[in-house]
């Protein structure tokens, strides 16, 4: 686990993950403030939920993938992947360790959203309450799903092409997964287009995993089918995307 | 402080050759840049690899490590093999005493602490800031110190003297032999390095791989004209 401790002493010493920190519990409370709340004071809650996990959102896109482009797309070019590679790490273990190493870093990340989502903001009735937490957790899967296997993707595309390339093509999966695909349904209502059609099916539907909007609007958890469905899509994206990034992966650029 | 298991040791069986296979992708045809004439055995001690530029210096050290596959026969080794190339760069944000400590138990940091002493290396430094020399020890430091790991170990260095002034040549050659004891070190260097100590040394010339014996110090002009 070398690399492992490489890599994270890296990261840290860098300092970079401490300013998304600091945005990740500064925003939720100063945030919901910027709205008329004076004439609702109950939208404070949901306001701070909903500021919460998008900026997790944010954090996700700015920093993790950015992170793992980066630190793929550096080693690689630096040598160290073809080092450890001559040691007999392996490609799969130098991904993994890789992987881990910025992921330990965003999990405290997740941790603070999900403490202030869930405890800054959780509803007094004990039902909603419960539902609140459900959600949450739900909430929290669904996103490991989503960002678990981009990250993968960052590392190795960062490890064969430039860093700045890695992140472009990594955000834009993310940002076209979550908002894109929303324009290309509303598209869609007034077009046949086969084209477009093929383009909806097999685009990463990763808005599924937003639940934000069950949140804000006190829907209740997600039904378990329906969670168990988006899962197995997610899960197997996730997995199309790990053996695609492990294809991607070079020791030496 | 090495706990042996078997000695480490490389063989290069006759027919070895080196170079750069066929890709019909980049359109790139196959380059051989060596072939061993005679069996070579590399057993613990010091070995030079001496060459002109461009006759496959890098590819032997790689086709050793495992890098690249070597065109025909195969490289029989024992040991933990560690490559350390040129180029090879750390974090230019880290100082050399963070990564020791991110790479290595507290025995190990000890011990590489202490070589950074002796081969005067600033370890409260950024890596970025070090001059070429002083990186160039880091990477001899890292190699070096994980010899000290339990195993059998193999090193391969390419070109480590080439960023060291006098001074610091002489405190690595002097770490190297006071650690001896079970290593193979194939040491790429060029053919006028002042201090060419070493047990036999691999030559390249004339696309021919050859192994001789040494015993003490080559004599850079004779190096010069056999590598002429």
């Amino acid at each position: 686990m070398e690399l492992f401790r490489l890599t994270l002493a890296s990261i840290i010493n860098r300092k970079t993950f401490a300013i998304f920190a600091v945005l990740l519990i500064a925003i939720p409370f100063v945030l919901p403030y910027m709205t008329p709340w004076e004439t609702k004071p109950s939208i404070i809650e949901p306001a701070r939920a909903q500021a919460a996990w998008w900026m997790l959102w944010v954090t996700a896109a700015c920093w993790l993938l950015f992170q793992g482009a980066n630190i793929g797309d550096r080693w690689a070019s630096h040598g160290i992947l073809e080092y450890f590679k001559t040691l007999g790490v392996n490609r799969i273990s130098q991904m993994g360790q890789l992987w881990l190493a910025c992921f330990t870093v965003f999990a405290g990340m997740i941790l603070i959203t999900f403490g202030i989502s869930t405890f800054t903001a959780m509803p007094g009735d004990p039902i909603e309450a419960k539902h609140w937490l459900i959600t949450n957790c739900q909430y929290v899967i669904l996103f490991l799903m989503v960002t678990a296997p981009l990250l993968m993707l960052s590392i190795a595309l960062g490890t064969r092409f430039r860093g700045a390339a890695a992140y472009a093509v990594t955000i834009g999966l993310l940002v076209h997964g979550l908002f894109g695909i929303r324009y290309l349904e509303v598209f869609l209502a007034d077009n046949t287009s086969p084209l477009l059609n093929f383009l909806y099916v097999v685009s990463p539907h990763y808005h599924l995993s937003d639940l934000t909007s069950r949140l804000v609007f006190k829907l209740g958890s997600l039904p378990w089918a329906e969670l168990g469905n988006t899962a197995v899509y997610l899960g197997g994206l996730g997995l199309l995307t790990l053996a695609f990034s492990i294809q991607l992966y070079r020791e030496v650029k | 402080m090495n706990h042996h298991t078997a000695p480490s040791r490389i063989e290069l069986p006759k027919g070895l050759a080196i170079g750069y296979r066929s890709n019909a992708l980049n359109g790139r045809k196959e380059t051989r840049l060596a072939e061993a004439n005679n069996e070579i055995s590399l057993t613990p001690g010091r070995h030079l690899l001496l060459a002109r530029n461009g006759r496959g210096k890098t590819t032997l050290l790689k086709t050793i490590a495992r890098i690249i596959p070597a065109l025909e026969g195969s490289v029989v080794s024992v040991g933990t093999i560690q490559f350390v190339d040129e180029d090879l760069r750390f974090d230019s944000e880290m100082k050399p005493k963070q990564i020791f400590s991110a790479l290595f138990k507290k025995p190990q940091r000890k011990y590489a602490l202490e070589m950074a002493e002796k081969i005067e290396l600033d370890v409260e430094k950024p890596y970025g800031k070090l001059s070429k020399g002083n990186r160039q020890k880091v990477g001899l430091i890292v190699a070096e110190t994980r010899t000290q790991c339990p195993g059998t170990h193999i090193l391969l260095l390419d070109e480590p003297f080439s960023g060291l002034d006098f001074a610091a040549r002489e405190a690595v050659d002097k770490v190297w032999s006071e650690n001896q004891e079970g290593i193979v070190r194939l040491v790429c260097v060029h053919p006028d390095e002042p201090t060419l100590k070493a047990d036999t040394a691999l030559i390249i010339r004339d696309g021919a791989l050859e192994q001789l014996q040494v015993k003490g110090s080559l004599d850079w002009m004779e190096t010069k004209e056999a590598l002429s």
